[in-house]
């Protein structure tokens, strides 16, 4: 069927919602619209997760200074935690504590160079818990600005049916041109709708891991300064 | 794949079908725009009905059946005027004669008779005004008074000659009484003749003395008369009173028609006078100007001239389409080539001369019988 035939037909009646405006675009102009649809939930649900994990990440490290910082015996502890998987700060304390055990635990001959060692430990394990902290923050970068793009692309698109329209039906009323710039102009505003959320969205969730990474960084420097005393203790006892 | 610890997609699944579902709901059709309405009504006026429309006076007091243009007047050109007052200028007063000064103080003296080329004398005021050029001053005084002398002494020979007149009488008369002294020893009986004889030649010499005495005294008032009556031609002060106070009726210059109609017509309600619409008069130049181009010989200089020079040719026409009288170039121009191409566009239309007009054009001949045709050679090329 001609396009211009249908958008003709399709001007008179004023049924302009959205089910209408996805309805009656372009089959690539309704791709772009999907995918941004998609790519909406998919970031909406990132920032959903994140939030979520960044709000617990915060209350353990809480909860753990706590216990930390309360007196309590290392090994105490290290015994309580080591059995159950640990996140985060607990999991910088586990790592530490482990190579320290190890050292020990064969009669204290590698003990010269455990303050590096644990060192090393201490970075590998902030860097792994910040790159889970990290993880598919990327994709909201991502979906922020493409989508705009995105969006955009179905727009052109959908105007260029609409033009090709005119230049078949030979009318440039603007009740023939209208229903096809709103249906291109809605692929722009879905990208816009996806595109806005993610770019705001991953500049807080962005500032929250670069503190939570701040966080650990500064404990894994106290706890490694506790154990470099206990180091030099035990060689000089 | 829906985990407590990660919910993200479920709850995002959920909240984009709420949006959407929300808005199918909030935007299920577009509210169409408030109704355009027009702040001030305007009246479409379409083209026909705006040709047609006759122009109305605002003093006419009623609506005429059939409209008609007022025209005082009778003239073969069309001319719209309000039918108000007149404007018109004032003449500025004529400038006073140079020689008016001396000539009105004159005209009260006596002039000398024989002497019409009279030396102005100066007047005292620019000595006074010029006291350092005394020098100047004193050789005219000087001359001054010597033409007062030279006056004086012509005035004496006058009156000299005047005596003498009459002296020459009275000699002639003495002279005839010693005669008669000498006849009376002579002859006693002539003596009575004598005597009246006597008489009568003192009487002709009297006589001869007053004609001439009246003769100068008419030279004279003839003389006076004739200024007077030339500074009056010249100059009347009464005049620039008069001029600058112009007490004239104001007259209506009046619109002028070829037909007189004297009702103003307060316009019209069916207006449909005989007047030729813009498409119409478009279609008539046209086979006018494209008559004349064919009888008009575009000078070779003028075909080549870098800037147009476009002679506007005024021509009156007949019924007919025949020219009355001969046609005439309105605008002007400096180029050199402006005379030219006038003459070639003059001759042109005294060679297309009768015109053919269409018969539709007929009834419109008021609006054509004075036409301006613009000769450009560039749209004869």
């Amino acid at each position: 069927m001609n396009p211009a035939v249908e958008i003709a037909q399709a001007a008179p009646q004023v049924d302009m919602s959205f089910w209408t405006l996805f309805w009656h675009a372009h089959i690539v102009v309704k791709l772009v619209m999907m995918g941004l649809l998609a790519a909406s939930i998919w970031c909406w649900s990132i920032i959903i997760d994140k939030t979520l994990l960044y709000r617990r990440t915060r209350q353990d490290m809480d909860a753990f200074e706590e216990v930390f910082w309360s007196g309590r015996s290392l090994e105490e502890l290290y015994r309580d935690l080591a059995n159950r998987p640990v996140n985060d700060m607990a999991a910088v304390f586990v790592a530490a504590m482990r190579e320290w055990k190890r050292s020990f635990e064969n009669g204290g001959r590698s003990v010269a160079s455990l303050s590096a060692r644990i060192d090393k430990v201490l970075d590998v394990t902030i860097q792994r818990e910040a790159e889970r902290l990290e993880s598919k923050l990327l994709v909201l970068s991502t979906i922020a600005s493409s989508a705009p793009f995105i969006g955009l692309f179905g727009t052109v698109w959908g105007i260029m049916t609409s033009f090709t329209a005119i230049a078949v039906s030979k009318n440039s009323s603007l009740a023939v041109v209208a229903p096809g710039i709103a249906e291109a102009l809605f692929a722009t505003a879905i990208g816009l709708f996806a595109a806005i959320p993610a770019l705001m969205a991953y500049n807080k969730l962005q500032a929250e891991v670069a503190k939570a990474q701040n966080r650990l960084e500064a404990f894994a420097d106290e706890f490694s300064a506790i154990l470099s005393r206990q180091i030099d203790e035990r060689l000089a006892a | 794949m829906v985990s407590r610890s990660e919910p993200g997609l479920a709850v995002s699944a959920l909240g984009h079908a709420t949006v959407l579902v929300a808005g199918l709901l909030a935007f299920a059709g577009a509210t169409p725009l408030p109704e355009h309405q027009e702040a001030i009504a305007v009246e479409v006026i379409d083209p026909s009905a705006l040709n047609q429309v006759t122009r109305g006076e605002r003093q006419a007091e009623k609506v005429q059946e059939k409209p008609q243009q007022r025209a005082e007047r009778q003239s073969e050109i069309v001319e719209r005027k309000e039918a108000g007052e007149a404007k018109q200028d004032t003449p500025a007063p004529p400038s006073r004669p140079p020689e008016l000064k001396v000539a009105d103080d004159n005209a009260a003296a006596p002039l000398p008779p024989a002497r019409p080329n009279l030396p102005k004398p100066t007047p005292p005021a620019e000595l006074v005004k010029q006291p350092q050029k005394s020098e100047q001053a004193a050789a005219r005084e000087e001359q001054e008074r010597r033409e007062e002398l030279a006056k004086l002494a012509e005035e004496a020979e006058l009156e000299r000659k005047a005596k003498q007149a009459e002296q020459e009488a009275k000699a002639a008369a003495k002279a005839k009484a010693e005669a008669e002294a000498q006849a009376r020893a002579d002859a006693a009986k002539a003596a009575k003749e004598k005597a009246v004889a006597e008489a009568k030649a003192k009487a002709e010499a009297e006589q001869k003395a007053k004609i001439a005495a009246e003769a100068k005294a008419k030279r004279e008032a003839e003389a006076k008369a004739k200024r007077e009556a030339e500074i009056a031609k010249n100059f009347n002060p009464n005049d620039i009173a008069k001029l600058l106070q112009s007490k004239e009726q104001a007259q209506s210059s009046g619109s002028s028609a070829p037909q007189i109609n004297r009702t103003a017509s307060l316009g019209t309600q069916t207006g449909s006078s005989q007047k030729l619409s813009p498409s119409l008069r478009t279609q008539l130049m046209g086979i006018i100007q494209e008559q004349l181009q064919k009888c008009w010989n575009v000078p070779i200089a003028l075909q080549s001239a870098s800037k147009p020079v476009v002679p506007q040719v005024r021509m009156k026409l007949n019924t007919d389409g025949s020219l009355i009288g001969q046609a005439s170039v309105t605008n002007s121009s400096s180029d050199p080539l402006f005379r030219v191409a006038a003459d070639s566009a003059l001759t042109a239309t005294r060679r297309c001369s009768p015109l053919r007009i269409p018969a539709q054009f007929a009834a419109y001949y008021d609006d054509w019988r004075d036409v301006i045709v613009n000769f450009d050679a560039r749209d004869v090329l």
